[in-house]
């Protein structure tokens, strides 16, 4: 990092370190109200059902039970336009909310729930995408008349056609096909993971007249907003979220019709209740990452290049969801723009099932996609023989590909832009792993171990990722304090990544002021400007840009106050050390003193649209994106199926590296993320049932420390590419981080044992099973 | 917190009308044991519906999913002289209070019993290691899913486990972690590979009861369906045969996870050379069965035999030769060849 910067590109001392460690932070469990109450969920065991009585007389004779809902009071609603109702008298899969009771303490809320009795009428279910997509399938929500999500009067999806299928096609794939070598079509599944955030999600209301403050564990305090004034029927105005001190989401962090059941008991009962997820209940009671069953098609040519792909990708979506098609857009930007194909065509459907429903998850259908992609990717390579990084390097995507801003896959119209210089980083990514992983060296050619000993084989493989770090409208207010230190305002949340510590670097940057004099007030929808959340990998891009030009915006005032008083023109000013200097100069006027003698200064913002933004080169507009690169190295036990990730080399393109440390934490993140995902985190689906099997986690197996490979063995590499927007040139990374991983490691399990493995999960069982069907031939 | 009078009094209210209406206690009493008399006696009088609870790893997860809900738990860990760990001219002795940690760092065991010391350091976590007794791991419920599942969830199964006239829903359901030796009433493997490695070693269990004591072979104190002891019975320590000096131990155990996870699939080998050849062997494997297995064909194949690869391939091969794979667990019958044959080797 070069010394143009004071607070930017270093690791400095996380805004949210001290108050953590020390367990002075506050999250929601914490959170203790007077006269609080404590609510808990009743849920169905049934995958589909309709309730035909409830009976809850002895729960409400219980002494300290305050309130009991159940479908028969509470309005009928569709909270975050679903399908699903705050409580319904039909119940979809095996976990759905059936009541609610709320109670002086958690324990007789627990007990109440023994005490309510419910009949059910079980209703056929199904599990599996390919049974639902049946014609005499059992159907989830009967009323709709089919399984095949097309949008409803509330979600329109302008996009879809009218079998339900959402599409995106460049140039033509037939053509492309006809000029093929060689044509490969291979299905690939990927797996479902669950969140799993170190905290279960909990919510607390509390009533002041008619005005109403939630403190939620969210990522995007503005859905929620909307969503509980819109459930309840009354004005923002009357509606405060706070969620300054959330707990890692990975996506999952949005908003839950928890929250408006809570503030429907709050107000019922007078007083604040709080409802706090039991581990199981955060497993089987809120959603989880999508699965994916991809058909992909790749033609090649001996030389090397891509004529066409062709992928499908059915979606199992479980019950509902709220993020209709999103996920997904996300997935056909991934199979269409990882390389440079010229023809290049995928679709996708989403499919109801009895299952959990799925929400956003690290990735966004990025991973899922890529997962498939790459592990075809690698399949061509070798068809044509090609040493698999020197394929990846001559067609990876890069400066001037076409690309574009995701939710045109769903919304259209689609208006294609192009990637920005700064995605020439791509290459350099590519030689940069190759070479510190020593891959000439080691990659001894295809079907051929890096080494043998014994029963371990040792394998290498590299894959390669990509996601979009949206460009999104987002404001923030910088409010100067009269002593020259200064208060950010942002919608953005500290969820345990970093966001209060990055924002607090820019806006100090930017004012010239110390890191320590910036105080990040977050997540507050009662002080802080509209932004969308901590989602699609757009804090920094999107919020933090905003901070920047709410920064800049106070600095041109402290200027134009100091101008006079310097007697200099505003130009020859510059902000440093917490002073404003006359440029090349010595003169200078503390900002403290500027503060104080003009009482309040603050700096506003709105981001300037994405189109805006374009290349300097072509005038084309310039969109947002981030590049990956992985070269796994595992060791695989033949005998027995265990794979050891033992060497990392993992590249990184984001623009610029705010803070450097969080960069590698990220990156760390992706890696057990990913591994966790497809090789130890499954999340088992009863066959007959649908029920979730392992909701804790013993059972459900998140990777320990033990599990990573070594930190020296983990190579991290940063490249910094200014992009044309994102404060200072920097962009998201943090979803990206996880593309490449799991290919990564699937290719390299590949080169280990000499047989691919297309099923989702990659347990030992996994790989016994292809071993063995390749020695019987 | 502090909580206003009116509602303290409303709890209270809470848990007395729910104490008449299931006509049981909601919290189970805890009494602190300070003697083997006094914990038997309370054992006996509240027969099936008291719970012995000493590090209370296992027990206190039951409870917390309603798989079981005692009206009495009888503190045992304050009873003195459980807690030992001594070997005399012919024998080995562990407390049954004895800390699985104790155990992993005694130098006596590690340098004498390496079998059990590797045993003692593959369990769980630090954690679990510091809180949980040898007593209590060798009498842990089964990890079985579908057993264990919480009605707190909405969701529960009255299995076979539970019930005389239940189903065994693992049988024929998500069944990976399984048995794939057994009688196949109830298919969850016991979830101890202390007892394997104690199957191994020829181990006896000594127990008190109001009667007297009582010594159980380790053979012996299992069955399908968990332990043998009586309701009114506590386990008083482990006896272990002394190690003979040209013995070798050997543990092996395959899980997902380097920590925490119990066994997939286990093994414990001990063996004992008599001029290069096998003199005697005991091979026990851990997570294949509902009870700790032990591989007496592959003892058989191996005993007289100069110790090679391609009669511990034979071993391994005769070892789960009578497995009986459920729908999904084939897979641990490789798993259990490769670690047999290991064991044997390495």
């Amino acid at each position: 990092m070069s010394n143009e910067f004071s607070v930017l590109g270093r690791g400095v001392v996380r805004k949210d370190a001290v108050e953590k460690v020390r367990g002075e932070a506050k999250y929601i469990p914490d959170i203790q109200l007077p006269k609080m109450l404590h609510a808990k969920f009743l849920r169905s065991p049934h995958a589909h059902a309709k309730i035909t009585s409830i009976d809850t007389s002895k729960a409400e004779k219980l002494p300290g039970v305050k309130c009991v809902l159940t479908h028969n009071n509470v309005p009928r609603v569709h909270p975050l336009r679903k399908f699903e109702y705050l409580l319904d008298e039909t119940v979809h899969y095996p976990g759905e909310e059936v009541a609610a009771v709320v109670a002086l303490t958690a324990e007789i809320a627990e007990e109440a729930l023994r005490l309510i009795e419910v009949k059910y009428e079980v209703l056929p279910a199904v599990f599996e995408v390919e049974e639902a997509m049946k014609p005499d399938a059992p159907l989830v929500h009967p009323e709709y008349g089919t399984n095949i999500y097309h949008g409803t009067e509330l979600v329109r999806i302008p996009r879809l056609t009218e079998d339900g299928w959402l599409r995106l096609e460049v140039g033509d794939v037939d053509k492309g096909f006809a000029e093929a070598d060689y044509i490969l079509d291979r299905v690939y599944e990927t797996p479902i993971q669950h969140n799993c955030s170190p905290i279960p999600r909990a919510v607390i209301c509390e009533w002041t007249g008619e005005k109403l403050t939630c403190w939620a564990d969210t990522q995007t305090p503005l859905f929620l907003w909307r969503d509980l004034a819109d459930s309840l029927g009354i004005p923002q105005s009357n509606v405060r979220i706070i969620s300054n001190c959330a707990a890692g989401g990975y996506g999952g962090k949005t908003p839950e019709k928890t929250a408006t059941l809570t503030a429907i008991m709050a107000k019922r009962t007078r007083r604040p209740v709080k409802t706090s997820y039991s581990r199981a209940e955060d497993f089987i009671g809120t959603h989880r990452r999508i699965s994916f069953k991809n058909h992909n098609k790749i033609g090649v040519k001996r030389d090397g290049t891509i004529t066409a792909i062709d992928s499908k990708i059915i979606a199992n979506w479980g019950r509902d969801t709220f993020a209709q098609y999103m996920v997904q857009a996300t997935a056909l930007l991934a199979c269409t723009m990882l390389y440079r194909y010229h023809n290049s065509k995928a679709e996708t459907c989403g499919v109801m099932t009895n299952i959990i429903g799925y929400g956003p998850m690290n990735g966004f259908g990025g991973p899922e996609a890529i997962y498939s992609i790459e592990k075809l990717i690698d399949e061509a390579a070798e068809k044509i023989e090609m040493d698999p990084v020197e394929f990846r390097l001559e067609n990876c995507m890069r400066y001037g590909d076409r690309a574009m801003e995701f939710e045109q896959v769903v919304y259209g119209p689609i208006k294609w832009g192009i990637l920005g210089p700064d995605l020439n980083s791509f290459p350099e990514l590519i030689q940069k792993c190759a070479e510190k992983a020593q891959w000439k060296e080691k990659w001894k050619g295809w079907r051929t171990p890096v080494a043998a000993n014994g029963p371990k084989r040792k394998g290498i493989g590299v894959a390669i990722g990509m996601h979009h770090c949206s460009f999104w409208p987002s404001s923030a207010i910088v409010k100067m304090n009269q002593d020259g230190t200064a208060n950010v305002l942002s919608m953005g949340v500290e969820i345990g990544q970093g966001y209060s510590t990055a924002i607090a670097q820019v806006v100090a940057e930017t004012l010239g002021i110390r890191y320590e004099d910036v105080n990040p007030i977050t997540s507050d929808t009662g002080v802080a400007p509209a932004a969308v959340g901590n989602v699609a990998s757009s804090g920094t891009s999107s919020l933090i840009n905003s901070a920047r030009l709410a920064a800049e915006d106070a600095r041109r005032k402290l200027f134009e106050l100091a101008a006079p008083r310097l007697n200099a023109t505003v130009d020859a000013m510059e902000a440093r050390n917490g002073k404003i200097y006359i440029k090349g100069t010595d003169r200078m006027i503390p900002i403290g003193s500027i503060c104080l003698t003009h009482w309040q200064i603050t700096g506003t913002s709105n981001n300037p649209p994405v189109e805006s933004i374009r290349d300097e080169k072509t005038g084309q507009v310039i969109h947002a994106y981030s590049a990956a690169v992985t070269i796994a190295e595992v060791e695989v036990d033949i005998e027995t199926g265990m794979v050891d990730v033992v060497r990392i080399t993992s590249g990184h393109d984001c623009g610029r590296a705010i803070n450097p440390i969080i960069v590698e934490n990220q990156i760390d993140l992706g890696l057990a993320m990913s591994k966790g995902w497809v090789c130890t985190e499954r999340f088992v689906v009863d066959g007959k049932t649908g029920v979730m099997l392992n909701p804790n986690l013993l059972d459900y197996k998140l990777i320990t420390f033990l599990d990573m490979p070594q930190s020296e063995d983990i190579g991290r590499i940063i490249v910094e590419r200014p992009s044309a927007w994102g404060p200072f040139g920097a962009k998201g990374m943090s979803e990206t981080s996880m593309t490449a991983f799991a290919p990564a490691i699937a290719n390299s399990i590949y080169n280990a044992i000499g047989v691919r493995i297309r099923y989702a999960f990659i347990s030992p069982e996994a790989i016994l099973k292809a071993i063995e069907k390749a020695d019987r031939g | 917190m502090t909580i206003n009078l009116t509602d303290a009094r409303e709890i209270e209210e809470a848990f007395s009308w729910l104490n008449k209406f299931w006509n049981k206690p909601t919290q189970p009493i805890f009494y602190d044991a300070k003697s083997m008399e006094e914990a038997l006696s309370l054992l006996d009088d509240y027969k099936e519906e008291a719970k012995i609870i000493a590090g209370g790893v296992d027990v206190i997860g039951l409870m917390k999913n309603k798989i079981i809900s005692p009206r009495m738990l009888v503190n045992i860990k304050n009873i003195p002289h459980l807690d030992y760990i001594s070997e005399t001219s012919d024998v080995l002795d562990i407390g049954a209070l004895t800390r699985i940690q104790d155990i992993g760092r005694s130098s006596l065991i590690s340098s004498r019993y390496p079998l059990l010391s590797e045993v003692a350091q593959s369990v769980g976590s630090p954690q679990i290691k510091n809180m949980g007794t040898i007593g209590g791991n060798l009498c842990q419920e089964v990890r079985c899913w579908y057993y264990r599942r919480s009605p707190i969830t909405g969701i529960s199964y009255n299995c076979r486990r539970k019930n005389e006239d239940g189903i065994c829903y693992a049988m024929n359901g998500e069944n990976e972690n399984h048995a794939i030796i057994g009688e196949g009433e109830c298919v969850a493997v016991c979830p101890s590979d202390m007892a394997s490695a104690l199957l191994a070693l020829d181990a006896k269990i000594n127990t008190s009861n109001p009667r007297g004591e009582r010594v159980i072979p380790i053979g012996k104190f299992y069955t399908t369906f968990g332990n043998i002891l009586e309701s009114n019975e506590i386990i008083t320590g482990i006896h272990i045969p002394k190690a003979h000096s040209y013995t070798k131990q050997r543990y092996l155990k395959f899980r997902v996870r380097k920590v925490i996870d119990f066994s997939i699939v286990s093994v414990a080998v001990v063996i004992t050379l008599n001029n290069h050849l096998i003199w005697n062997v005991k091979i026990a494997l851990g997570g294949v069965s509902p009870m700790p297995y032990e591989a007496v064909k592959a003892e058989e194949v191996l005993k007289g035999e100069l110790l090679t690869e391609t009669i511990a391939e034979k071993a391994a091969e005769a070892s789960i030769s009578d497995a009986m794979p459920l729908s999904k667990n084939g897979y641990k019958v490789p798993i259990v060849k490769a670690l047999v044959k290991r064991a044997l080797l390495e």
